[in-house]
C-alpha cells in the first residue's frame, strides 16, 4: 500500500507500536483515508484506537511506547518520524481523549490562543460560534468552569482553528448529551461538505459512528478485524452483538434481564437530602435551587444536557465545591460545610468524569488508597513493618482483591493507572470508590466511552452493587436508555434547574425533558440510544 | 508455598520473594564485605562518602520524590545533625549510638517546624520557605561558632572517632562496615514506609491532593510526617558526616550541598530508594574522577583551584538538565530497562 491512490490523504501502512510495559500494542495495521471522507475507528477499550491516533500525531516517540514497524504517509510524505509540532504544521489536528484546554482563560481567549497566525483559515471564530452556539453563550466564562461536554466542544473548536487538513477526534461523543451528539454529528458532516475537511474519529458509540462515517475500521487487540462501509457492518452479526446490541428499537429491559424490581422505596428512610441547593462559579450559576431526596437503596439516575449542573450537584455532595445556598443533609446530619476528607468516613464515595486516578500508581495501589480511611497503622509501625502493619495490609489487601474480582480487573492489577485506556480508568475509579465501602455511591458518567458489550458488563456490576451490596447509587449519565433500564428513579436537570423527577419512563416522556435533552424535535425514548 | 486463599497475600509482602533473590542478596553482601580489602584507600573514601550521601539522599527522596514537596533546606538539616553530634560528643560518657539518635530526633523536631509552612505553601513558595530556614539556621550556627573560641571559629569543633564499645571506628574499613549497616537500616525503614499506608498516602498526595483528601487522607498530617522523617534521616546523616569528617564547621554546609543532594535524587531517579543510592554514588564519584582526569592531563594546580573545582556545581546543574532531557526516570530507569532486557533476552527485542 506504499503507493496508494493519489486521493488518499493519509495512508497507514503495516503500523506496529510497542509499549515498554505490557499495555496494548498495534500489530501491523493498515488503512487509507481518502481526501474529504469521514473515517471511523471502532473497537473495545484497550484495542489500540487511541494508540493509532497518537502514532499518527507523532506522539509515539517517548519512553513508554514507540513505533516499531510500518509507516504513515500524509499527502504522500512519510511522517512516522516527525515530531508532534511538525505533524500539526503539516495539517493534522488531534483532539485528545482528555480534552486539553486552558482552564484559567475564558472560552473566547482559548479560541484566540488557538490556531495559526495568518494565512488561509478553514473557519474563523465567528463561524465557530455559529456552529457551536453553546460556546457563544459561555464565551466570557473561564474554560475551567465549563461542564465536561462543553469542554469537548471547545477542544474540537480549538483544533479547527489550527487549520487542519485532517481532523482526528478521539472519543468524539464522550460525555455529550443526545441533542449535543446529533448537533455535533451535523457539524462534522458540515465541515466535510462545506470545507472539504477530512475527518478521522474514534467513536465508542457505534450507532452514531455508523450514521456519520463513510468507512469504518474495527480494531481489536491491536489489529484491524473488519473494514467496510456502514451498511456492510450493520449487517455483520458479530459486530451488531458487540457494538450495537440488539435491535435499537427494542428497548425493553436490556441491561437487567427479567423485570426490574420495583421495590417500594417510599418506606425506606431518606439517606441524602439536597435542599434548595445553589452553586455559582464566577458568573455562572451551575445549580439553581435544586432539591432532591435519595432514599436508602435507591438507584437514582440524573440526566440533563451538557452544562445542566449534574457534576456540580455531585461535587456539592462530595464537598469539592463551596455551596452558595441551601443544604446537603446526609443521614440526618448537615454536611454542607463538612470538610472533603471527613465525608468518606460518613460513607460517601464517588467516581469522576475524568477518572482522576493516581496515575503513576498501580491499579492495586489506587484501590488500596481507597482502604486508607479504614486502616489504622501509623508511620512508626509502618516504618518498622511490625506484625500489626503486616496483618492490616493483608486483611485490607483481601478486601481490595474482592473488588478486583467483582470488576474483573485481575489482568491490570499491577499496571500503572496512567497506562490504561480512559474507560478502564473509570472502572478502576469505581473500584477505588467501592474499596471505601460506601453507603452512598456517586457515579459521574461511568459508562461513557464503553462499547455496548462493556456497558452490559458494567450494568451487571451496577445492579449487583445496588442490590447485592445494598449500596445506594446516584448516577449521572448521558446514555438515557441505560439509565432508564437500571435506575429506579430519574431526575432531569436543565440549566441548573430541577425540571422533572419520577420513574424513568414518565420523566423521559415529559415535555420538559424532550425539549431540553433531545432538542426541539420530538424523539422517542428508544432513540435516546442513538447517543 | 502456602495456597493463596489461606495465606492471604502474605507472600506479596515478603522482602525476598524467591530463593534466587535470597541468593543474590547474600552474594551482593559478600561482595560488599570483601570490597574494602581490595580497593584503594581513595576508592574506599569515595564509597564511604557515597554511603553517607545515600542516607541523606534517601531522606530527601522521601520528601521530594515520594510526597512531592520540594525542599532546598536539606543542608540545614545535615548541619543540624552535625552540630548536635559535635556538641554531644564532648561528653565522653554518652554512647555513640545515643548521639546519633539525638541528632535524628533533633532533625525530626526541627523538621516539624520547617514543615508547618508546607501545609499552606506549594511549589516555589515552599522552596523559598525552606531556603529561608536554611539561611536563618546557618546564620545562627555561624554566630554560635564564632562565640566559642577563636580557634573553633576558624577550624570548627572537632569530634573524636566513634566508639562502639568493642571497637573504635578509625580505619576506612571500619567506617565502611558501619556506614553500610546504617545505609541498610535507613533503606529498610524507607522501604517499609513506602510499601504501607503511609507511603501510599504520600504518593496519593503527590499525584492528586484533592482526590487524596476525598479518600480520607489527612494531607497536612502526612506532609508533616514526611518532613519529620526526612529531616530526621538528614539529621542522622549529618551526624555521621560530622564524625566522618572529624570536625564540624558551618562553612562546610553550603547551599550548594542542598543542590548536590537534589542532583543525587534527580540523577538517581525520583521516588526510588535504590535510585537515591545510585545517584549518591554517581554524584560523589564525579569530583574525584574529574580531579584524577585533570591530573592525568596535567593541568597546573593553580588552574585547578581557580577553574576546575568551581565548575563542579555547574556540572551538577548540567547533569540534572541532561538527565531530565534524556533519561527522565534517572539511573534507576536505566537500570530497570537493562534488567528487563536481560530478563527477556533474547526475545525482548522481538516483543
Amino acid at each position: 500500500m506504499t503507493t496508494g491512490p493519489a486521493n488518499d490523504l493519509l495512508v497507514v501502512d503495516r503500523l506496529s507500536v510497542a509499549y515498554n510495559r505490557g499495555a496494548p500494542a498495534l500489530h501491523g495495521i493498515s488503512f487509507a483515508i481518502p481526501q474529504g471522507s469521514i473515517t471511523g475507528l471502532i473497537g473495545t477499550n484497550g484495542a489500540g484506537k487511541t494508540t493509532t491516533l497518537q502514532a499518527i500525531a507523532g506522539l509515539m516517540r517517548g519512553d513508554a511506547a514507540r513505533i516499531v514497524g510500518g509507516g504513515i504517509r500524509f499527502k504522500g510524505r512519510d511522517i512516522q518520524r516527525q515530531r508532534p509540532h511538525n505533524v500539526a504544521q503539516l495539517g493534522i489536528a488531534l483532539v485528545p481523549e482528555q480534552r486539553k484546554i486552558f482552564g484559567s482563560l475564558t472560552v473566547a481567549d482559548n479560541l484566540r490562543a488557538s490556531g495559526t497566525g495568518g494565512g488561509r483559515r478553514l473557519v474563523d471564530i465567528d463561524t465557530l460560534y455559529g456552529l457551536f452556539p453553546a460556546l457563544r453563550l459561555r464565551r466570557t466564562v473561564a474554560a475551567g468552569h465549563l461542564s465536561g461536554g462543553e469542554r469537548q466542544i471547545l477542544a474540537i473548536a480549538m483544533a479547527l482553528l489550527g487549520n487542519p487538513d485532517l481532523l482526528m477526534i478521539d472519543e468524539m461523543t464522550l460525555g455529550l448529551s443526545p441533542a449535543m451528539c446529533v448537533q455535533l454529528a451535523g457539524v462534522i458532516r458540515d465541515l466535510r461538505d462545506r470545507f472539504g475537511l477530512t475527518i478521522l474519529i474514534v467513536e465508542q458509540n457505534a450507532a452514531v459512528a455508523l450514521d456519520l462515517v463513510d468507512c469504518v475500521h474495527v480494531i481489536e487487540h491491536g489489529s484491524i478485524v473488519r473494514s467496510g462501509d456502514a451498511q456492510a457492518l450493520k449487517a455483520d452479526r458479530r459486530f451488531r452483538d458487540v457494538y450495537l446490541g440488539i435491535d435499537p428499537t427494542d428497548a425493553s429491559a436490556l441491561y437487567a434481564p427479567g423485570s426490574k424490581p420495583q421495590r417500594p422505596l417510599s418506606a425506606e428512610p431518606v439517606m441524602l437530602s439536597v435542599r434548595g441547593l445553589s452553586i455559582r462559579y464566577g458568573g455562572v450559576t451551575a445549580v439553581n435551587d435544586v432539591s432532591i431526596e435519595v432514599r436508602r437503596g435507591d438507584f437514582l439516575g440524573i440526566i440533563g444536557p451538557n452544562g445542566a449542573g449534574k457534576t456540580s450537584l455531585l461535587n456539592a455532595v462530595t464537598g469539592l465545591v463551596p455551596v452558595h445556598a441551601g443544604a446537603v443533609v446526609f443521614e440526618e446530619q448537615d454536611i454542607t460545610r463538612m470538610p472533603l476528607r471527613q465525608r468518606v468516613h460518613q460513607g460517601i464515595a464517588r467516581t469522576y468524569q475524568g477518572a482522576e486516578l493516581f496515575l503513576s500508581l498501580s491499579v492495586l495501589d489506587n484501590l488500596m488508597i481507597g482502604r486508607h480511611h479504614r486502616m489504622r497503622s501509623g508511620p512508626l509501625s509502618n516504618a518498622a513493618f511490625i506484625a500489626g502493619t503486616l496483618t492490616e495490609e493483608i486483611s485490607h489487601r483481601r478486601r481490595t482483591e474482592e473488588v478486583i474480582e467483582l470488576l474483573q480487573l485481575e489482568s491490570v492489577r499491577h499496571t500503572p493507572a496512567g497506562m490504561l485506556p480512559f474507560a478502564i480508568q473509570k472502572i478502576v475509579g469505581l473500584g477505588r470508590a467501592l474499596c471505601t465501602e460506601p453507603r452512598l455511591l456517586l457515579l459521574d458518567e461511568i459508562a461513557s466511552g464503553l462499547t455496548h458489550e462493556e456497558k452490559l458488563l458494567l450494568a451487571r456490576h451496577l445492579v449487583r452493587i445496588n442490590e447485592a451490596l445494598g449500596i445506594t447509587i446516584m448516577w449521572v449519565e448521558h446514555d438515557v436508555r441505560m439509565v432508564c433500564d437500571l435506575a429506579t428513579r430519574v431526575v432531569a436537570l436543565h440549566y441548573g434547574r430541577h425540571v422533572a423527577e419520577g420513574p424513568p419512563d414518565k420523566v423521559l416522556a415529559s415535555a420538559a425533558v424532550q425539549q431540553s435533552f433531545f432538542g426541539a424535535t420530538l424523539v422517542g425514548p428508544t432513540s435516546g440510544e442513538s447517543c | 508455598m502456602i495456597p493463596v486463599g489461606l495465606d492471604g497475600y502474605r507472600q506479596d509482602y515478603r522482602l525476598l520473594s524467591s530463593v534466587r533473590q535470597g541468593v543474590a542478596i547474600v552474594l551482593i553482601a559478600a561482595v560488599v564485605a570483601w570490597l574494602p580489602g581490595v580497593v584503594s584507600a581513595q576508592t574506599l573514601e569515595i564509597l564511604n562518602r557515597a554511603a553517607i550521601a545515600a542516607i541523606g539522599a534517601i531522606g530527601l527522596n522521601l520528601l521530594t520524590g515520594t510526597c512531592g514537596l520540594i525542599s532546598i533546606g536539606h543542608a540545614g538539616f545535615l548541619a543540624l545533625g552535625g552540630m548536635v553530634a559535635a556538641i554531644l560528643s564532648q561528653f565522653p560518657w554518652l554512647p555513640f549510638p545515643a548521639i546519633l539518635a539525638c541528632s535524628a530526633i533533633a532533625g525530626g523536631v526541627v523538621g516539624i517546624g520547617v514543615g508547618l509552612p508546607a501545609l499552606r505553601l506549594r511549589g516555589l513558595y515552599l522552596v523559598l520557605s525552606t531556603l529561608a530556614f536554611y539561611y536563618l539556621f546557618l546564620y545562627g550556627v555561624r554566630v554560635w561558632q564564632s562565640h566559642l573560641s577563636s580557634v573553633v571559629a576558624l577550624t570548627g569543633l572537632s569530634l573524636p572517632a566513634p566508639d562502639l564499645g568493642i571497637v573504635q571506628i578509625t580505619s576506612g574499613r571500619a567506617w565502611f562496615y558501619l556506614l553500610g549497616a546504617a545505609l541498610a537500616g535507613v533503606s529498610l525503614i524507607s522501604l517499609n514506609l513506602l510499601r504501607s499506608r503511609t507511603g501510599r498516602a504520600w504518593l496519593a498526595i503527590r499525584d492528586h491532593e484533592l482526590v487524596a483528601a476525598s479518600m480520607g487522607i489527612h494531607a497536612p498530617y502526612f506532609k508533616l510526617v514526611a518532613f519529620t522523617i526526612s529531616s530526621a534521616i538528614a539529621g542522622f546523616a549529618g551526624a555521621l558526616l560530622a564524625y566522618y569528617n572529624g570536625t564540624f564547621s558551618a562553612d562546610f554546609y553550603t547551599i550548594e550541598l542542598s543542590i548536590i543532594y537534589f542532583a543525587m535524587i534527580i540523577i538517581g531517579g525520583l521516588g526510588s530508594i535504590f535510585g537515591a543510592i545510585l545517584g549518591a554514588l554517581f554524584v560523589t564519584a564525579i569530583p574525584p574522577l574529574i580531579t584524577a582526569a585533570v591530573t592525568t592531563v596535567g593541568v597546573p594546580s593553580a588552574w585547578q583551584v581557580a577553574y576546575v573545582i568551581p565548575m563542579e556545581v555547574v556540572l551538577y546543574g548540567l547533569l540534572i538538565v541532561l538527565v531530565l532531557l534524556f533519561w527522565p526516570g534517572g539511573l534507576i530507569a536505566l537500570w530497570r530497562r537493562a534488567h528487563e532486557s536481560l530478563r527477556t533476552w533474547p526475545l525482548g527485542r522481538a516483543l
